[in-house]
């Protein structure tokens, strides 16, 4: 026991010292950068466009942190609060007034003004304006994205139907959709996504002819007959076993089902192309999003902002713009995982993935729906995914879903007008 | 004769309860996501499929989740068996002004649940600049007032005659603890070094909290991350689940004899 | 023959020889604990007492606290987020410890009559209390799993019902609560086995003699002469139950639905502290829990007369 003791202590001193050491950052002239995302698909035009950072700046140390989506938002709030936090990271759409109102990321427009090589117009005026505050930019647009409809080859020809094409409407996913449902097999024709927004109902409710958010930002559009239409719509593909249920949604990840052949149609992000080809080669295709009474599919982007602590400010800029500039996009567009936020650019995105019709995506970068947002978007869509998703599991009907759902929705757009 | 065999029965129905999570813990993770999803579902893996393994070291950085919980718990312990096993020498065998004031005091802190100092521990570290450190994962779980309070009951077990020999012999205090204390003290030490080991390998809450960086991540926040991200792919989360348990259970399988008499001897004790 | 003087002198310096080495002892006993005393004084009492000041105060963690006294305690009182938490700790607490404890006593009564393979069936059942709770957990969402889940599998077979264990606001807990009773029965198992093991054997001796029935032994000899330790795994199972959280928080994951049914207070201390920044209110969580556990060991011994014999 003795000696046993004797070693303990030592091991502890060596595991203190080796603890010192990895804290203290090694010392000498080299700066550090910490980047934070969350999506690994992402890393490898992330690394490229980095190396290209480091070839113009051979002293600096790049970190960058893939944080899962589920802790990404809790664990940047907490550490950029405490004066930490990584220097330069991923902004999202529902989040971005939130943290560019607190002073959280600093206003790009001082650098961009000064800097000659990066220009605001080249890139897609819905993106640039998502990551606006009066007309200010506070984090550099790097990829675009859009919702499409996957669907896997291999089903639709067992069942001997037609592949989805732009001419389709609701009516097609219901009476196609039924024909590739196999209950004795557990395969299901459609996602009705009752869990996932933006992919889902976001794009059911404009294509029933209604809104998310009124252009004002002042009134909320769940109660409203459209977006009941749209709900109404989704419970009927799920009590006709067409679609997996919303509880299984949750518990079994749609686009788990679809890429072990389960599920034949999944609407889903273009983001996720590169995974599904992956998973099912060439059983893999998509199409638009089947039409309601309108045509309408959500689009959205991903910036870089920056913390408002961060110590080298300029050295900061220099790596956002090797990610978000031409270089930049070209490396996210040739890796296949989305759409460049640069315009000139798409047709690289276009050849990344053979044997996919990319070009709807970019199509509807021009007539596709912006994500919904105003000030205190996590705060309503926390009301509007619980309301929702226990409408689904019975709790309550879909009615007072909804109404709930307009009424505290309304109340936080009125409380943020007087913000 | 009839009533045993009755407990037999019960007795390996409950040890199938017991078990079954486990076994089916180790097959989904073995078994290719279309066959995890089936529906009956297969026993065995038709196809073993022990490439999900390496699709969690490829993944996640897995090897570094091992390595920061290895530093930490190995940290950790030592440093509780050698400190805890100084103060309670001196409360056991000691004489000092205050004692039985300081003694209680430490008492007291067997009270507060580990929740109530979480955050003022925060705002602590926090100044100290020890977030997301190895400080902040090993130092404030160097201390136990519970290891203070188990060794001091063990130590005062040992015949004082041992010392008083050794005292005569010329041996200092300090001697007394290494040579006389420490070697008779072995079941208690082990005890409190594989409770140690243990809370410290399982332990979720402190590092969720005290730790931002992937780097600085241990198993337990590890694979908690790793739900995150591949949310219902089970195999995969199966196969972490298995790698981030497996060390503890050897262990337990090796030593369970000194854990199941630490616990018992605290049940007695009191 | 010494003179008194002498005497006196020679006592004088055995004293002061006595007092040295007293002195010298109170020295190195300082030194011995000092490390343990500082470490638990800034690491366990500060925070605790700071604790119970910051749940007086409005504070985010960054710029500096302010006082607002009770407001912290009103807000929660008024927040049915909060109310859930401890609706829904009491009624895991109720439910788990005594479920644990009553599979326990039966498990070791049945392990402590000699039984062929009993280390073998001790080592099983202690396995999940050595497991890690998070990885429980996640093992345990995916057996509850509705459609794929083996549990609803097995329960089909016995052409049972099938619910969703989970996803049923009205059983969700009651789901969790199984697993940590899963997750805890082997710890009690082992207590009590100990305990049973240290009851003489002469009691049972005399009993048979007057020929008392099994069940008359039980409730006459093992009842009475394991109420200490059943006393010590009641307290100790109920101040853990009523700290749960890495399981809880596993079960959740990032679904919105399975918030409420399943939040408990240690949870609640998580969510106000680190997800939303706001320390007062997660310290004042924190402090009403430590109350809680206070009061119900308080309790606890307030009762134990009543029903422990600490005699034999």
């Amino acid at each position: 026991m003795k000696k046993i003791l004797g070693v303990a202590v030592l091991i502890l001193i060596v595991g203190l010292l080796t603890a010192c050491s990895n804290s203290s950052s090694g010392g000498g002239e080299k700066k550090t950068l910490d980047v934070a995302l969350w999506d690994e698909n992402a890393s490898e035009a992330v690394d490229a466009s980095i190396e290209t950072f480091k070839e113009t700046h051979p002293n600096v140390k790049v970190n960058v942190t893939y944080t899962p989506w589920s802790d990404y938002w809790t664990k940047l709030k907490t550490s950029l609060g405490g004066g930490s936090g990584p220097d330069v990271f991923w902004m999202n759409g529902p989040n971005f007034y939130q943290y560019s109102t607190q002073g959280l990321i600093k206003n790009l427009e001082p650098f961009i003004s000064n800097d000659s090589n990066f220009e605001k117009e080249k890139y897609f005026p819905a993106v640039v304006d998502l990551y606006s505050l009066e007309g200010e930019l506070y984090a550099a647009p790097y990829f675009v994205d859009a919702v499409g409809l996957f669907y896997n080859k291999d089903l639709f020809d067992a069942a001997g139907v037609d592949y989805p094409d732009e001419s389709w409407t609701w009516e097609d996913i219901e009476t196609v959709g039924a024909k590739l449902t196999d209950p004795d097999n557990g395969t299901y024709g459609y996602a009705a996504h009752t869990v996932a927004n933006q992919q889902g109902y976001y794009n059911l409710i404009h294509q029933a002819g209604g809104y998310v958010i009124s252009d004002d930002k002042r009134s909320s559009g769940f109660n409203t007959p459209e977006a009941k239409e749209a709900f109404t719509f989704l419970k009927d593909l799920i009590d006709k076993g067409i679609s997996p249920s919303t509880q299984s949604q949750i518990e079994t990840e749609p686009r788990q089902l679809f890429m072990s052949n389960k599920l034949a149609m999944l609407p889903s992000i273009n983001v996720n192309a590169a995974e599904f080809q992956d998973e099912l080669g060439d059983a893999l295709g998509v199409a638009p999003l089947p039409a309601g009474k309108e045509e309408a599919t959500i689009v959205h982007g991903i910036g870089w902002a920056m913390n408002e602590a961060t110590e080298d400010d300029e050295l900061a800029w220099e790596l956002i713009k090797s990610l978000a500039n031409e270089d930049g996009n070209r490396v996210i567009a040739e890796s296949g995982f989305s759409i460049p936020a640069i315009k000139s650019i798409s047709d690289v995105w276009l050849k990344s993935l053979p044997g996919l019709d990319l070009q709807i995506f970019i199509d509807a970068q021009d007539n596709g729906v912006a994500y919904p947002v105003s000030k205190r978007t996590a705060e309503w869509q926390d009301v509007e995914t619980k309301e929702i998703q226990s409408a689904f599991l019975g709790q309550q009907t879909i009615d007072e879903a909804l109404e709930k759902v307009g009424t505290k929705m309304d109340e936080i757009l009125k409380e943020e007008q007087e913000d | 004769m009839k009533i045993k065999v009755n407990n037999h029965i019960l007795l390996i129905f409950g040890a199938f309860i017991m078990i079954i999570p486990f076994l089916w813990m180790v097959s989904t993770s073995l078994k290719s996501y279309g066959e995890a999803m089936q529906v009956p579902p297969t026993i065995l893996p038709q196809e073993w499929k022990m490439s999900n393994y390496s699709s969690v070291f490829e993944s996640v950085n897995f090897l570094k989740y091992y390595l920061n919980t290895i530093i930490v718990t190995l940290s950790r312990t030592l440093a509780q068996l050698f400190l805890c096993s100084l103060a309670a020498f001196a409360f056991a065998r000691l004489r000092f002004p205050g004692k039985n004031i300081i003694f209680i005091a430490i008492l007291s802190v067997l009270m507060v649940p580990p929740q109530v100092i979480l955050i003022p521990n925060y705002a602590i570290l926090t100044q100290l600049g020890w977030i997301d450190t190895f400080y902040a994962l090993i130092v404030p779980g160097m201390f136990s007032a519970f290891g203070v309070f188990l060794l001091r009951q063990f130590f005062m077990g040992i015949p004082k005659e041992l010392d008083e020999a050794a005292t005569m012999d010329g041996c200092s205090l300090f001697g007394i603890y290494w040579k006389i204390i420490l070697p008779n003290s072995t079941p208690a030490l082990m005890a409190l070094g594989i409770f140690t080991i243990l809370a410290s390998w399982n332990d979720f809450l402190w590092p969720l909290v005290m730790t931002n960086s992937a780097d600085m991540r241990v198993l337990s926040v590890g694979i908690a991350a790793f739900q995150g991200q591949y949310a219902t792919d089970y195999p995969l989360l199966m196969a972490g689940a298995v790698m981030s348990t497996i060390p503890m259970l050897i262990m337990f399988i090796f030593l369970q004899k000194h854990l199941i008499t630490g616990i018992a001897l605290q049940g007695v004790r009191r | 023959m010494e003179t008194p003087l002498a005497q006196r002198r020679q006592k004088t310096g055995l004293i002061s020889k006595r007092k040295k080495r007293a002195h010298q002892e109170a020295i190195w006993a300082y030194l011995f604990i000092a490390p343990t005393v500082i470490g638990l004084c800034i690491f366990y009492m500060f925070p605790a007492v700071a604790s119970f000041a910051l749940s007086f105060t409005k504070w985010n963690g960054i710029s500096a606290a302010e006082y607002i006294g009770l407001g912290n305690i009103i807000a929660l009182i008024q927040d049915s987020s909060f109310i859930r938490s401890i609706v829904n700790t009491t009624v895991f607490t109720i439910v788990s410890v005594p479920l644990s404890v009553i599979i326990a006593m039966c498990i070791s009564l049945m392990l402590n009559q000699r039984i062929k393979g009993m280390v073998v069936y001790r080592t099983l059942y202690f396995l999940p209390v050595v497991t890690m709770p998070v990885a429980v957990g996640m093992v345990w969402k995916w057996l509850y799993n509705t459609e794929y889940g083996l549990v609803n599998y097995v329960l089909g077979l016995f052409g049972l019902p099938q619910p969703s264990w989970l996803f049923n606001p009205n059983i969700a807990l009651l789901s969790v609560i199984l697993v940590y009773v899963w997750m805890t029965v082997g710890n009690n198992v082992i207590l009590l086995l100990a305990g049973l093991q240290g009851i003489s054997k002469t009691y049972y001796e005399a009993a048979q003699i007057d020929g008392a029935t099994k069940v008359n032994q039980f409730f006459h000899i093992t009842l009475p002469l394991i109420t200490p330790t059943l006393f010590f795994v009641f307290i100790t199972g109920m101040i853990s139950s009523l700290q749960v959280f890495d399981l809880i928080f596993i079960m959740i994951g990032d679904s919105n639905v399975l918030l409420e049914p399943l939040r408990t207070i240690v949870y609640g201390v998580y969510e106000s502290g680190f997800k939303y920044s706001q320390m007062g209110i997660a310290s004042a969580q924190a402090f009403l829990l430590f109350l809680t556990i206070l009061f119900v060991t308080i309790i606890q011994f307030a009762f134990q007369k009543k029903w422990v014999h600490y005699d034999g």
